[in-house]
């Protein structure tokens, strides 16, 4: 079981600390993003990297649509790694998407967190009565459009996923080069497992520490979005970056090490 | 150069990390419906749309910054007055003056994307039917073995039900006449002859008598736990009553009142009522039982309410639904952690010196499993226990 996990995963562990620093990446790509960050943390914490099932190098026969389909699904792959590590007081770093999965596995499971860093995060992409989350359901149709049209380059995409073109392989390792996601049906299900989730009524649930690092012209994450979690998360630090943009860890890795490592000499606030 | 670059059959865009648009060519210009130098120091998302603007920032911005380059990738761009145009483009990157810059071009796809369409349309078609047709075929083989599985399971249910029944009757009626009779006549052994009685009869007596009473009482809570089942019909029940009503016979049974029993509004749930509220009567007789004489007993219920997988014996099926977590904390005397799973066993007991049967803690587990739920406990020795329970909002969807 617990090599399973681990390979499944693809879980990498490095680092001279003692404790844990859990890294999630985002919709979209792979433990590869946080490589600009890493150098900075490796000294002082133990640094835990990992693939969600259908991303990067995790294993993808262990996929399941219905699990994924559904956001507690990730946040259950987040659990498992900590279990299967016995891992206790992490910090847990989530990107985008990955924010509110560490939300949701922080109410599951208190006794793992310590503190959550929130890069980039929304508990609700879609505009609803009195929320702007940024976007319409149809734009959230376009994009999965736009995403289904960029994996047609892939030879098995045009044909019926049965007629598999194994004789050149090359293809599928291209891909996997350039998009983090090897499978075009699960970037599709990733991509609506998270727009299309409302998470809002769980945010008052979390009794961790959190620090909101809000980017100052994010498209996904606006910042009324920013404020909205600040406001509904207890205990909330919110720090606006000079950054642009949703990726503020590989467009400003030093301003994003900055505002981490200053939140985390921060004392851990006694939480009732 | 720059003549060509101009009227390149392509547009060409410089732009930095930050998204801001360093140079455009001509032709990009023209495309998109801007004058000679309105696009340089706009940002790019001016020109994207609103789904492709996703796509940049979570997989094409990533690309380029990971690999330096992005070829043949899908983009829809806007013009000026907000209409779409389908482009392709190639991206690459390159360190100047010790600035990056990425340099795109688009290319137009009015013919190409019908084109493309139309092969999606007819590749998602056939995969449509493909999948269909694979996912019943699989569908048809899980619900066979399933099936099958489901037979055998009941066959084992019926056994063991007869089982019970022939226990319960066991219990209720041949085991409870010879207690009676013993009952009946160490009463008349100790009514007739007390003053002749020898010492050591009179003291066999008294043990006899404690023996029965506990036989007695064990049998009656193994009848109750027994007819613990859930057969019955469920009913939406209020969780608040179910803890007021156990909380005050509790209270009556044990004539215990010293304590304080703290909750916020607990939701209501699909259950069974009569068992909920004896799911609360052992949680609270539990913590009043096992308190400490030291100081004044605290019982903390709080809840969550969160979705968790209601498949819990099915390998591979995932249907998250919402539940309510229900943690029971007390500040009683707690025991060793080791014993978290032996507690939750019929008639075994850490404390030997208490007055109970040692059925509690296992019509809880019962109860908690009749309700598709589950429960665990952690405790510490002097410091107290907290049960943590699990249940399904909804039974009916499950």
């Amino acid at each position: 079981m617990h090599k399973d996990i681990l390979r499944r995963n693809n879980v990498k562990i490095i680092g001279n600390g003692s404790q844990p620093m859990l890294f999630a990446h985002g919709f979209g790509c792979d433990q590869n993003m946080w490589r600009f960050l890493i150098p900075a943390f490796e000294q002082e914490y133990k640094i835990i990297l990992f693939d969600y099932v259908g991303s990067g190098k995790s294993d993808l026969g262990a996929y399941n649509v219905e699990r994924y389909s559904n956001l507690n699904g990730y946040a259950q792959d987040v659990l498992e790694v900590c279990d299967t590590l016995e891992l206790r007081e992490v910090i847990f770093v989530g990107h985008s998407v990955s924010s509110m999965v560490g939300v949701l596995a922080a109410i599951k499971r208190p006794d793992i967190f310590s503190r959550l860093i929130l890069v980039g995060p929304s508990p609700c992409y879609i505009n609803q009565p009195g929320y702007k989350g940024g976007f319409e359901r149809k734009d959230i149709e376009e994009l999965l459009d736009t995403m289904e049209r960029n994996y047609i380059g892939w030879a098995n995409f045009l044909a019926p996923a049965i007629m598999k073109n194994d004789d050149r392989p090359e293809l599928a390792a291209e891909l996997k080069e350039s998009f983090c996601s090897t499978d075009p049906k699960i970037a599709g299900q990733f991509a609506r497992a998270t727009f299309f989730s409302d998470n809002r009524g769980d945010l008052e649930k979390l009794k961790k520490p959190a620090l909101i690092m809000q980017c100052s012209d994010d498209l996904i994450a606006p910042y009324e979005v920013g404020e909205y979690l600040h406001h509904h998360l207890k205990d909330s630090t919110l720090r606006i970056l000079k950054a642009t943009g949703h990726c503020p860890h590989m467009s400003h890795p030093e301003e994003s090490i900055d505002v981490m490592k200053e939140y985390l000499r921060s004392k851990v606030p006694a939480y009732g | 150069m720059d003549d060509l670059l101009n009227i390149a059959p392509c547009g060409i865009l410089l732009f930095d990390d930050g998204g801001n648009v360093l140079r455009a060519n001509k032709t990009l210009k023209d495309l998109l419906g801007y004058n000679d130098q309105e696009l340089e120091g706009k940002t790019v998302d001016n020109i994207f749309s609103v789904a492709t603007r996703i796509f940049y920032n979570t997989h094409l911005f990533p690309v380029i910054k990971l690999h330096s380059r992005a070829d043949e990738i899908f983009l829809t761009l806007v013009t000026k007055d907000k209409k779409d145009i389908p482009v392709l483009s190639n991206t690459v990157r390159r360190q100047n003056d010790g600035k990056f810059e990425n340099l795109s071009v688009f290319v137009p796809l009015f013919e190409r994307k019908k084109f493309e369409e139309e092969i999606l349309q007819a590749r998602r078609t056939a995969e449509n039917a493909l999948k269909e047709n694979k996912q019943l075929q699989a569908l048809t083989e899980t619900l066979e073995s399933r099936t099958r599985e489901l037979e055998k399971k009941n066959q084992k249910i019926v056994a063991v039900n007869d089982d019970l029944t022939q226990f319960n009757k066991i219990i209720s009626h041949d085991l409870q006449e010879p207690i009676r009779k013993i009952r009946l006549f160490t009463s008349m052994l100790t009514a007739s002859g007390s003053d002749q009685m020898a010492e050591r009869s009179r003291m066999a007596l008294t043990k006899i008598e404690s023996a029965t009473e506990r036989l007695s009482k064990l049998t009656l809570s193994l009848q109750q736990y027994v007819n613990v089942d859930a057969d019955v019909k469920y009913t939406l029940v209020d969780l608040n009553d179910s803890l007021s009503a156990a909380a005050s016979r509790v209270r009556a049974s044990r004539k215990f009142d010293d304590f304080e029993l703290v909750s916020g509004h607990l939701p209501s749930i699909e259950g069974f009522p009569a068992q909920l509220e004896l799911l609360f009567y052992h949680l609270v007789d539990n913590a009043i039982q096992y308190r400490n004489p030291d100081r004044k007993l605290k019982i903390m219920i709080d809840h969550t309410v969160l979705e968790e997988n209601v498949y819990r014996s099915i390998p591979d099926k995932y249907n998250f639904m919402e539940h309510v977590r229900i943690i029971c904390s007390d500040n009683g005397v707690g025991f060793d952690n080791q014993f978290k799973e032996y507690v939750f066993d019929m008639i075994k007991k850490i404390n030997i010196g208490t007055e109970g049967i040692g059925m509690g803690l296992a019509l809880i587990k019962k109860i908690v499993s009749n309700h598709g739920g589950t429960v665990t406990v952690e405790s510490r020795h002097g410091e107290g226990t907290q049960f943590t329970m699990v249940l399904p909002l909804r039974m009916g969807q499950s």
